[in-house]
């Protein structure tokens, strides 16, 4: 009798869980199809119909955001910058992050946390010596005046989850490699290299979220610049544009769409690393 | 044994090579013009001309201009108040999500979370659209149910511009710190709910008594990334009103870009980033102070 109870209460429970998750996703869910809905309709219909479906989908608007709004020359701007900053400060913080957990490094944990505390500075307190300095080196403007900051940015993070991940790897499997005779290089390119793809997902999916949609850095750096990468490209478009809310829309769902396949490939890896991370085990 | 120490000895400058480069480009990137600029703020810089050393000059200009002071109010209260928001709507999702297995509480996690992953700026331009007086999601909802003397010009009100840009920081960040507490609570044995089941306890009891102390330390640990997090609103603010309308929504971030880049004092703004940084560390510890407290171990 007791335990039916029980069982009937842990049901209607479940039961309110439920009703009020579904409530939260509709408010997170519904801000984001509404924009892709606007995206595929003409302006007319939008102001006619705002709420559903459209009845014929406007593609010109994709197409007047690709072509005519150049987003899509800044889509590969982005591509080129975030392509190599990921690509770059993955080869840096893996050597960095194993150095720190698995060679005898002195005051390795010291050093970690510095790296840290570096990273908690508020970028605001940096960007603009980091202005100066880049037109000093005649970088103004160029990839690199972006690509070498996101690195050196981004890296504490990405140190620190690859150090934790590198800390799970028996010191056996490391030794073993040197009694074999494999030089530490080598030990860590063909012992450890095969075995770090999950830290290195997780990492390569943080980092392009990550800089995937910087402005302040590039709205600075950039202003000057005809490269424009794809958030500034878009926050420049709406600025000269004002109301024209579908290619607006589809500019957005343009930045948006890599984002959203990216995570949901990734999913498994940057929720498990997200986390991992932070759990103690 | 010398042998072996021979061998750590060796390892050890193994690593620093390995380290290095590492190191490198965080010296060129953070190290330096962190540096720089707690130099340029005792100095009067236009960008172009010679500096000349000014002492403190900066520092007391900054503190006697009421806009800094206005834009250093709002990063702080828009900090706070969205990460006060964001952890206690993430803390409740995680506790509510908790309650749901296998697929179906995978898929409520992967859903709620994904805001986090969309960039900042286009989550600023997609609620500029959802509270845009006439055509925005917001207005036309109220309309429909018959709320119509509710709408408003949600961005240039100045009683709503603020709450509206720091429920967007809310919306955006809960996602993550529901993760993060919720990977936590599934490292708790499940031997102790099952104790305090025995004893009569409903879910919320147990979350209370049991989940929420065990959690705590990922408690503190999101709420300090968080804070940090939402100090940096550039792109949100910069994208949803560029600090308008008039100073209200003014944050140190905008305004120290405005006065470096657009009336070219360096100095100024270098000291008004200094400012910041003493703001920012001071109130990370502050909440470290303030959740501070014994861990309990399991």
């Amino acid at each position: 009798m007791n335990i039916k109870k029980m069982k009937l209460s842990e049901k209607s429970l479940i039961m309110f869980i439920r009703i009020v998750l579904v409530i939260f996703v509709i408010s997170t869910l519904y801000p984001i199809i509404f924009v892709l809905l606007t995206s595929l309709k003409t302006s007319n219909e939008f102001y006619n119909n705002i709420w559903f479906f459209p009845k014929e989908i406007a593609w010109q608007n994709y197409q007047y955001a690709w072509v005519t709004a150049s987003i899509g020359k800044y889509f590969l701007n982005s591509v080129i910058v975030v392509g190599i900053t990921v690509f770059v400060s993955l080869v840096l913080a893996a050597l960095a992050g194993y150095a720190l957990a698995k060679l005898n490094v002195p005051k390795a944990d010291l050093i970690m946390l510095s790296i840290f505390l570096l990273t908690m500075l508020p970028s605001e307190s940096i960007i603009m010596p980091m202005y100066i300095m880049t037109s000093k080196l005649k970088m103004t403007g160029t990839y690199g005046a972006l690509i070498i900051p996101y690195i050196g940015w981004g890296l504490a993070l990405t140190i620190y989850i690859f150090r934790n991940f590198f800390k799970t790897i028996p010191m056996e499997i490391i030794e073993a490699a040197r009694i074999d005779g494999c030089g530490e290089f080598s030990t860590f390119l063909k012992v450890v290299m095969p075995m770090m793809l999950p830290a290195t997902a997780t990492n390569a999916i943080l980092l392009f979220l990550g800089w995937w949609g910087e402005l302040l850095w590039a709205s600075i750096e950039l202003s000057t610049s005809s490269i424009k990468t794809l958030p500034l490209g878009i926050t420049a478009f709406v600025q000269s544009s004002g109301t024209n809310w579908g290619p607006l829309c589809a500019a957005s769902c343009i930045i948006l769409i890599p984002v959203v396949g990216f995570f949901l490939l990734t999913q498994k890896y940057f929720i498990a690393g997200l986390t991992g991370g932070a759990v103690k085990g | 044994m010398t042998k072996i120490k021979w061998k750590s000895h060796t390892s050890a400058v193994m690593g620093m090579i390995f380290l290095l480069p590492a190191l490198l480009v965080i010296m060129y990137s953070t190290v330096i013009p962190f540096v720089w600029n707690m130099i340029l703020s005792f100095q009067k810089w236009d960008g172009f001309n010679k500096p000349s050393f000014v002492g403190f000059e900066n520092y007391i200009t900054a503190f006697k201009d009421p806009l800094v002071l206005k834009s250093l109010w709002n990063s702080v209260y828009f900090a706070v108040a969205s990460t006060a928001g964001g952890v206690i709507l993430g803390l409740l999702l995680a506790t509510l999500v908790f309650k749901l297995v296998g697929k179906e509480g995978s898929i409520f996690r992967l859903i709620l979370f994904s805001p986090a992953m969309l960039p900042t700026a286009v989550v600023g331009l997609m609620f500029v659209f959802f509270y845009n007086p006439e055509m925005g999601l917001l207005n036309n909802f109220l309309k429909l149910i018959g709320l119509e003397s509710l709408t408003k010009v949600w961005l240039q009100d100045k009683n709503t511009a603020m709450i509206c840009i720091i429920l967007v920081a809310i919306w955006k960040c809960a996602g993550t710190i529901m993760l993060l507490c919720f990977a936590t609570m599934q490292t708790i044995p499940e031997t102790l709910y099952e104790s305090c089941e025995l004893d009569g306890a409903g879910y919320f009891k147990q979350v209370r008594y049991i989940t929420y102390p065990l959690i705590k330390p990922m408690i503190l640990l999101a709420t300090v990334n968080t804070l940090g997090t939402q100090y940096k609103t550039f792109d949100l603010i910069f994208t949803m009103t560029q600090g308008g309308p008039g100073d209200l929504t003014y944050t140190i971030p905008i305004n120290m870009t405005k006065v470096a880049f657009t009336y070219g004092n360096f100095g100024s703004a270098a000291a008004m980033g200094g400012i910041f940084t003493v703001v920012v560390i001071a109130s990370i510890v502050l909440v470290r102070w303030m959740l501070r407290g014994e861990e309990y171990e399991y």
